[in-house]
């Protein structure tokens, strides 16, 4: 679904990507670890053309989209059907959590004020916060808001969903109830991508497992193969470090 | 310093000239209302042009901030009536605003303290737009939200209560700044001063009349304003 070839980043001299290539099928459920500034959320990013890449190319269902020519309408295109959850939510405060998930699938088109409506209130009740749909953002907890970034991704009906740290910024009171949300679109066969220092839910949900540092995929494989049977010293290293 | 030498104060000479007094406040309220709105047309679309990616539009932009800010309000009104007017470039009157709104003067003072105003609320505008955090951006694009939607429907709408501060501000300076119309003759409430001075003799008792009704207008203006953030501050 995503082909991914030899993609580079660099930020001036700063080389944070040194060509990665794999390829993300659909309904597998990749992760991807590695220590803080190896590039993993650059990597992702990428992915939603969030970042530009300055080498290399991706391809979303066979369609070029690094290609410098392409048209902005195009890239929206390909971003309704890629949705993103951040580390820091950016829910929009200004709106009320239900503004919050139908703006988008109204603006684009996708679905007129009442299916988007119906849409969200159905979202809202996956996540557990239907009795929440008229709250602001600011009045939610930081475990309530990620739940309620990532109806307003679904809304949209993507078909790959990019989870960037999703849990890091939250209090580890509230990590779980955003993992178990995660966890129901895995079940669902929901295609995902999700850069995450979580490494028990890692090993659990994911199919695959990327390893990268410095800009490369040290290792890949199946969460038994990577985390049981890290291949690299660089793999056992950062595996060792970390407590999980 | 002497003070309580011979002068009376009294302000029962200058009670009779309240409706001229109000007359001139009258003409500083609509004087400083024109201003700032035009003032806000201009600053929007300034702000536009230098965050627009064609850099001539931008150079435009930013020069006439600099310019603006760099050169004294009263200069740019003189030159707007006198000198300008020189190289044939010349505001007329407009009769069918009647002989205090439609004068050359006030016409042209409008014109030269709104463009004098755009400039302040195009970097007011700027501040604003600029402090909405990157992630809300980047929230709008992730989403497939063109770049105008998400500048209309996620950016905007909070840049404006972070720039209401900033536009009641100017708002306030204009009123207070409008006053440099009196030197060219246009019938603002400090002109009213200069009126009520040659007729009655006075000179403390209309400036303090006129201070009075400045302040109020101002203070009230900073009222309005606080209720006004307050209002719209529900989310926060």
């Amino acid at each position: 679904m995503l082909k991914i070839h030899n993609l580079q980043k660099s930020y001036g001299e700063n080389e944070v990507l040194k060509g990665i290539s794999t390829e993300i099928k659909k309904g597998e459920v990749v992760a991807i670890i590695g220590p803080s500034g190896s590039g993993k959320s650059t990597f992702l990013r990428c992915m939603n053309l969030m970042e530009v890449p300055t080498g290399g190319n991706i391809s979303f269902k066979g369609q070029q989209f690094t290609d410098k020519t392409l048209k902005e309408a195009q890239i929206n295109k390909l971003r309704e059907n890629i949705g993103m959850v951040f580390q820091q939510f950016n829910l929009f405060p200004h709106l009320t959590v239900l503004e919050n998930i139908i703006l988008a699938p109204i603006k684009r088109n996708k679905l007129s004020s009442e299916e988007a409506i119906k849409t969200a209130e159905k979202l809202l009740e996956t996540v557990g916060l239907a009795d929440k749909i008229d709250a602001y953002p600011n009045n939610l907890s930081g475990g309530q808001q990620q739940r309620v970034a990532i109806a307003r991704a679904l809304a949209m009906n993507p078909e790959v969903m990019l989870f960037d740290e999703p849990t890091s910024a939250l209090d580890p009171e509230m990590v779980k109830e955003v993992l178990l949300v995660i966890q129901d679109l895995v079940e669902s066969e929901m295609t995902i991508v999700i850069v995450t220092h979580e490494m028990n839910f890692a090993k659990e949900v994911a199919t695959r497992v990327l390893f990268i540092d410095e800009g490369v995929i040290v290792e890949e494989g199946t969460p038994d193969e990577v985390f049981n049977h890290p291949k690299h010293e660089r793999t056992k290293v950062f595996l060792d470090k970390i407590d999980y | 310093m002497i003070i309580g030498n011979s002068i009376n104060i009294d302000f029962s000479r200058v009670w009779e000239w309240i409706p001229t007094f109000l007359d001139g406040t009258i003409v500083t309220i609509v004087l400083s209302l024109t201003t700032v709105f035009i003032g806000s047309f201009i600053g929007l679309f300034v702000v536009l042009m230098r965050m627009s990616d064609f850099k001539i539009l931008n150079g435009i932009a930013s020069l006439y901030t600099n310019i603006v800010r760099g050169t004294p309000v009263l200069l740019q009104l003189f030159l707007w009536l006198y000198g300008f007017p020189m190289i044939g470039l010349s505001l007329t009157g407009l009769d069918f605003l009647g002989g205090t709104y439609g004068s050359r003067e006030f016409i042209t003072a409008v014109v030269a303290l709104g463009i004098n105003s755009g400039a302040y609320v195009s970097e007011i505008l700027r501040g604003g737009l600029e402090a909405v955090d990157k992630g809300q951006i980047e929230a709008g694009r992730a989403l497939g939200l063109s770049q105008r939607e998400t500048m209309f429907s996620v950016v905007i709408p909070q840049a404006i209560r972070t720039v209401l501060p900033g536009l009641g501000n100017e708002f306030i300076t204009m009123i207070k700044e409008s006053s440099i119309v009196s030197t060219v003759g246009v019938f603002d409430v400090m002109y009213t001063s200069n009126i009520v001075k040659s007729s009655t003799y006075s000179i403390f008792e209309p400036l303090i009349v006129v201070g009075v009704i400045y302040y109020i207008l101002t203070y009230s203006l900073s009222y309005l304003m606080k209720r006004l953030e307050k209002r719209l501050n529900t989310y926060a």
